[in-house]
């Protein structure tokens, strides 16, 4: 999904598909390695992801951690040498160095690692609704934003267009990981694919009810097409994403 | 749960579904690649939210107190967005310093936004209704109501850009460990807030009875003179009452309104001689708390605008003149200062640019009232003065005011024999002051002190024998030290003065006072009160009024003719 979001934002801009590719594929591997220390038993001990044994239950707690350790860094690696073959079709050493930069944020200390800090040091009298915003802004907002200002980045956007993409991706990222939220209420691990033995995190749904989760995700996907006025109907694909997002059943 | 709203309104504040203040500075501020772009993008957009809100505020609180049309309050509201805008960065500046403080004194920042928010705008809250005050003291209900909504309107986007940027920052810091204070408590702070606004404006504000009503005057067919003498030092012996006053203020033309009102400086309205004519604005501007500083020193520096000197029009209360006349006594006012432009409803009154008008040969409108005592008064006057600002000029200009207004104060007694008359002399002062003057020489001040001296016999002459008929039943001396001074006496003679009675009076007691020896009951809501201890027995009844009335400012404040200005500055009034 975060690579589809890099190349739909670069189509935006008629950014070249080889980059795109590379930058999804770099996001890719960070969401994975995320995917794989959260499952882990320190964490949200999750045995299942995806609808299938999570990696440390397959092959072991430490070839889990080394594996999200070596996609980490793969991921900076790909980037890294895209900018060094900048002149056989890679990207730019200046755009690689802005990529690795924003990819640093938004796996670091404004981004994942800090989201699940957060989540781990929250128990549910402490999840407040800010709380809970800031540790999905974290968790997944950081990702969603980063994937579509990769897109953007590489297509050449202006400030103000980059601006247009970023707020699209940010109220994207949030109404995506409320559906999540309503998908968890509603259904079982069989259709979400997850598992965890931890309590699960209190969700927006406890906070507004499932018809005000609802009405927000409305809101916050209008909100996104909104900011994609400016592009017309060139955006299309973009708005397609959203409101595949906000319909999808699981 | 909270409810959806809230939810919404939480999102907001965090940078989703951007609208709003917080909306409009988070955007910039969590789209930088760095925490000093971060910074800055977050308190520039803060500060031009916050210098908006302010220049609508200040706009609109000039454009009630000074009555602009709407042209000039939009051109008057660009120059206030240019003075506010640099408040406005020193304001987001200490909002970013104490928000950083908070977050390094409190390392999970726990609501640090709102403690933030809240605190800004109890002091922004404070801020406001001490500057909407003296708008609002001469405001009718639609003014009052659009000085009030643009005053809360200009709080709540202060709090709502300190609330922005105090997450900001805190966001920037990457310390964001803000979980927001439950409801209850915002409810409560908010509630705490509102009690102490209004518990401040219950405290600020003296809501006057307004009453415009016939005065029941007793008829007692008595005479008061007042003389105002302007600079005056010398001894002065004889019979009757004496006390001794501090000034609230010493600007003369605030001092003199004061005597003449029975009001503090705040409620007259008088508080300085200069209005500001502001470069586009076409009428001129009363200065108000919060920008005073900025239309008076800052703009005229930049000569983009302009002082002018005060009128008649800008006072928001009667005076004793218009009051005596409310009850039917006639009455005699000469001189007087910001008696320009002269109106009917206020007795006989020669206003207090007739001199320089009637020397130049000009058009007497306004210079008096009614127009036939004007002419017959500007007879009097000299034809010919000496080169303008000459010393020469300056001395016949002191002692020429003060031999002017006492021919045309004695040819308007002896035809039209007034209840009520005040009289001003300011030829002391005027020589007083350019005597004080450190950058006069020597033959200058020998000449100074020379006319000074002639000036002060030939008004002590006058004082201690008017030489009225029919003789005044009480004559009242204010016998001011000058604008350099801080205070000066006043001294009651005739048969209603308490022989032998000495006292301190504050400079408003004399407006009251004077008109209870009249007749007329003193009103309950000015700040004078009347002094019965310097008036012999039963020369007062007692009586009171709820209110004299009150007096519009006009719709548009006229200035002074140029001309006018020009002898003021060359007198020493304006600088």
């Amino acid at each position: 999904m975060r690579p589809a979001l890099v190349v739909l934002a670069g189509d935006l801009f008629e950014a070249s598909r080889p980059r795109l590719i590379d930058a999804g594929c770099a996001i890719e591997m960070v969401h994975a390695a995320s995917l794989v220390l959260d499952d882990l038993p320190s964490m949200d001990d999750a045995t299942l992801r995806r609808g299938r044994p999570a990696l440390h239950v397959a092959h072991g707690e430490g070839n889990a951690i080394l594996a999200a350790v070596t996609l980490l860094a793969r991921a900076f690696g790909l980037l890294a040498e895209a900018g060094l073959h900048a002149r056989r079709g890679g990207i730019p050493g200046s755009l690689a160095l802005d990529l690795v930069s924003r990819l640093a944020d938004a796996s670091g200390l404004f981004g994942l690692a800090s989201g699940q800090a957060l989540d781990l040091a929250t128990d549910e009298t402490g999840a407040t609704f800010d709380r809970l915003e800031t540790i999905h802004a974290r968790k997944t907002g950081a990702l969603f934003v980063a994937s579509a200002e990769f897109g953007a980045v590489l297509g050449g956007a202006r400030e103000k267009e980059l601006g247009a993409v970023r707020s699209y991706a940010r109220n994207v990222g949030l109404a995506f990981q409320i559906v999540d939220d309503l998908l968890e209420t509603r259904g079982d691990a069989g259709e979400t694919g997850k598992s965890a033995r931890r309590a699960p995190a209190p969700t927006f749904v406890r906070h507004v009810g499932e018809a005000g989760a609802r009405t927000l995700v409305a809101e916050l996907t209008q909100h996104a097409l909104d900011s994609l006025k400016p592009f017309g109907k060139r955006a299309d694909l973009l708005r397609e994403f959203a409101a595949m997002l906000r319909d999808r059943k699981k | 749960m909270i409810s959806l709203d809230a939810a919404r309104e939480r999102l907001r504040e965090r940078g989703y579904l951007e609208r709003g203040v917080e909306g409009a500075v988070l955007k910039g501020a969590l789209a930088a690649r760095t925490r000093t772009r971060a910074f800055l993008l977050g308190a520039s957009t803060g500060a031009a939210f916050l210098a908006g809100a302010v220049a609508l505020a200040q706009t609109v609180l000039h454009a009630v107190s000074s009555a602009l049309p709407l042209r000039d309050a939009a051109v008057l509201f660009l120059w206030l967005f240019a003075g506010a805008a640099a408040v406005a960065s020193l304001v987001v500046l200490a909002l970013v310093l104490l928000a950083l403080l908070r977050a390094r004194v409190r390392g999970d920042a726990e609501e640090g936004s709102t403690e933030i928010a809240v605190a800004f705008g109890v002091l922004a809250g404070v801020a406001g209704i001490l500057a909407a005050r003296p708008a609002l003291e001469s405001a009718g209900v639609p003014a009052a109501a659009a000085v009030l909504t643009a005053v809360a309107f200009a709080v709540l986007i202060a709090v709502r850009v300190a609330r922005g940027l105090a997450f900001t920052v805190l966001a920037a810091s990457g310390r964001l460990f803000v979980t927001r204070p439950s409801r209850t408590f915002l409810a409560w702070a908010l509630a705490g807030g509102t009690l102490v606004l209004v518990g401040i404006s219950a405290v600020l504000f003296r809501v006057p009875v307004v009453g415009d009503a016939p005065l029941v005057v007793a008829a007692n067919g008595r005479r008061v003179v007042v003389v105002g003498v302007d600079g005056w030092t010398a001894s002065l012996s004889g019979e009757g009452a004496r006390a001794s006053y501090v000034k609230e203020a010493r600007d003369p033309a605030a001092f003199w309104t004061t005597v003449a009102t029975g009001e503090s400086v705040k409620r007259h309205g008088i508080g300085s001689l200069d209005l500001v004519r502001v470069a586009g604005v076409g009428a001129p501007v009363r200065p108000l708390a919060g920008a005073r500083w900025y239309l008076r020193s800052v703009l005229p520096a930049l000569r983009l605008a302009r002082r002018e000197s005060v009128t008649a029009s800008a006072r928001r209360v009667p005076a004793l003149w218009e009051v005596a006349s409310r009850g039917g006594i006639p009455s005699l006012t000469v001189n007087w200062w910001t008696t320009y432009p002269s109106e009917e409803g206020g007795g006989t009154i020669l206003g207090n640019h007739l001199f320089f008008a009637a020397r130049s040969g000009g058009a007497l409108a306004g210079e008096g009232w009614p127009a036939d005592a004007a002419e017959r008064a500007a007879r009097l006057a000299p034809r010919v003065a000496p080169e303008p600002g000459s010393l020469e000029r300056l001395v016949a200009d002191a002692g020429g005011l003060d031999d002017f207004a006492l021919a045309a104060f004695r040819d308007a007694w002896r035809r039209e024999g007034p209840r009520l008359a005040l009289l001003y002399l300011p030829g002391p002062d005027i020589l007083s002051s350019a005597l004080a003057d450190p950058e006069r020489g020597a033959a200058d001040r020998v000449a100074l002190a020379a006319a000074l001296t002639e000036e002060t016999a030939k008004l002590r002459a006058f004082l201690l024998d008017p030489g009225l008929a029919p003789a005044p039943d009480l004559l009242v001396d204010v016998l001011d030290a000058g604008r350099r001074e801080e205070g000066g006496i006043v001294r009651l003679s005739g048969p209603l003065a308490r022989a032998g009675a000495e006292a301190t009076l504050a400079p408003a007691d004399l407006a009251p006072t004077v008109l209870s020896v009249l007749g007329v009951p003193a009103s309950r809501e000015i700040a004078g009160r009347v002094r019965d201890d310097l008036l012999a027995k039963g020369a007062v009844d007692g009586e009171t009024v709820a209110s004299w009335g009150r007096r519009r400012v006009a719709a548009q404040l006229p200035i002074d003719p140029k001309e006018y200005v020009e002898n003021l500055r060359s007198l020493g009034y304006l600088r």
